[in-house]
């Protein structure tokens, strides 16, 4: 079995590397990586596949709870768009928030597991669409975004609107 | 010329007998002048009914005894020592999957002719780690590539390194579609060129119902929707344009097959936002009920990061039901 452990190990490398520093810190978007019953990951993903080319030289970190089908699809997100794009455990959310140009989540129903006033405490701006909002708690921005949490590219344009990145 | 006294030659399967499409290949090719032994590469795994009948075999002795047309099962300890390589993506481990040492040991047992693995992340990756320890002992082996296995799984870091070790190892390459064929070459493969052919063999017409006895497509009023989200699908992105196409729904019956809980509540908030008749389909007791849905569907709708052809694809076609795919899947073909 030599050559085979020889095989996986770069896969343990890259999941274990860190970033060396390489210069002036690239800016950076915190995404909401939960994808079940209450969180849309995926259709974030699918939104940066519209977005990748204007995203070129930013930093994205998703920020997931291990979930397998989040990370597979980010290392296809990067491999099909070469966007910088890394995912980090929710436990490394507070590390990641300060300085980041934008928090953006897709939640169903509900927002309350995202802790906005966490995020807001950071000075980070956040961008939550929101399925089915519900009319009574959730306000005008979600309300104002309803489309653009089932619209990939709507989604898309929205985020970077907020960053003032425009598509090349 | 073969004694009529000796046995035919034996095949090594090496795949999931949950699984209809291997039971579906198998049945097309039992007839045929092989012996088959299956080796269960997932632990536990119901045998798929198509797949009967199925004896257990425990010895070459006792493959060679195995009627025409039966298929034997493995019964040797598959997985006593599992792999270090990375898991198919929603396993967390391959603890319940067939090992190396384990496969390698039913080859010496039943030398068979050839080794056939269907699929490689279950597997292909097995066998793999067997022809690396039995070197030029591993008879001639051919891998099936089913829908992702190559297409979404060489992206992955952790998965690449192998496939290219399997691209290099493999003596035969078998895929759905000319897409993978090009993506195997591209792997380092560079065995024979064989016709790219569907992992399940497509569809069995003469168990499907015949057009002239179901309505056309125009009279239908249902749209079936796979409900796989995970990994691989991406159901939760077709209820969403389902709600964005709402308004110009209203006269159709969506019913959604195979749903998680996430699938399942979005419909329900689907049906009492946008009013539209949707609901999630109870699990088909039978392929035949699974075939009767799709036959009622004037489209079938599934999307995915990646597939392949796609079976339900196939059967959508064979049945007069639109296939809604993307262009993630080699449909195109």
């Amino acid at each position: 079995m030599k050559s085979l452990s020889r095989a996986a190990a770069p896969w343990r490398l890259l999941k274990s590397r860190g970033r060396s520093a390489r210069g002036p810190e690239p800016p950076r978007i915190v995404l909401d990586g939960c994808e079940d019953i209450e969180g849309r990951a995926l259709l974030l993903v699918s939104a940066l596949h519209f977005g990748a080319a204007a995203l070129a030289g930013w930093k994205v970190h998703f920020v997931v709870q291990g979930d397998a089908a989040v990370c597979a699809a980010l290392d296809a997100l990067r491999w099909d768009t070469g966007l910088d794009v890394e995912w980090l455990h929710d436990r490394q959310r507070d590390a990641v928030l300060p300085g980041a140009r934008l928090f953006a989540a897709v939640c169903f129903r509900d927002v309350t597991r995202l802790n906005l006033e966490d995020i807001a405490r950071h000075g980070v701006p956040a961008l939550v669409a929101i399925q089915f909002p519900d009319f009574e708690r959730h306000g005008a921005e979600a309300l104002a975004l309803q489309r653009a949490a089932h619209d990939p590219q709507l989604l898309c344009a929205e985020i970077l609107a907020r960053l003032g990145v425009a598509l090349p | 010329m073969t004694a009529p006294h000796d046995p035919q030659p034996l095949i090594a399967v090496v795949g999931m007998i949950g699984s209809v499409h291997a039971a579906r290949w198998l049945k097309a090719v039992r007839a045929g002048p092989f012996r088959f032994v299956v080796l269960p590469v997932v632990r536990d795994q119901v045998a798929a009914p198509e797949f009967d009948p199925l004896i257990a075999v425990a010895t070459a002795q006792e493959a060679d005894a195995l009627p025409a047309g039966a298929i034997g099962l493995w019964h040797g300890d598959l997985w006593r020592e599992p792999d270090v390589l990375p898991p198919p993506i929603h396993f967390r481990d391959r603890s319940s999957l067939a090992c190396a040492g384990g496969i390698a040991d039913a080859v010496r047992a039943l030398r068979p002719v050839l080794v056939h693995s269907m699929e490689l992340q279950h597997a292909g990756y097995a066998c793999l780690g067997a022809a690396e320890r039995m070197a030029m002992d591993f008879p001639p082996w051919l891998v099936s590539n089913w829908g992702s296995d190559i297409q979404l799984y060489r992206k992955l870091p952790a998965h690449r390194p192998v496939l290219e070790a399997i691209a290099r190892r493999m003596d035969a390459y078998h895929s759905e579609c000319e897409r993978d064929i090009a993506l195997a070459r591209e792997l380092g493969y560079r065995g024979p060129r064989l016709a790219a052919i569907p992992a399940s063999c497509g569809a069995c017409f003469a168990t499907l119902p015949t057009l002239s006895d179901l309505p056309p497509p125009s009279a239908r009023g249902d749209i079936l929707i796979k409900g796989y989200h995970g990994w691989s699908g991406r159901a939760l992105h077709v209820l969403s344009a389902v709600h964005l196409a709402a308004p110009r729904l209203r006269r159709f019956r969506i019913r959604i097959a195979l749903a998680g809980p996430a699938v399942s509540a979005m419909a329900d908030m689907i049906r009492l936002r946008d009013r539209l008749d949707i609901a999630v389909e109870p699990f088909a007791p039978s392929h035949a009920a699974a075939i009767a849905r799709i036959a009622r569907a004037r489209m079938t709708v599934g999307l995915g990061i990646s597939d392949g052809i796609g079976t339900s694809t196939l059967e959508a076609m064979a049945l007069g039901s639109f296939p809604i795919v993307a262009s993630s899947s080699c449909a195109t073909e």
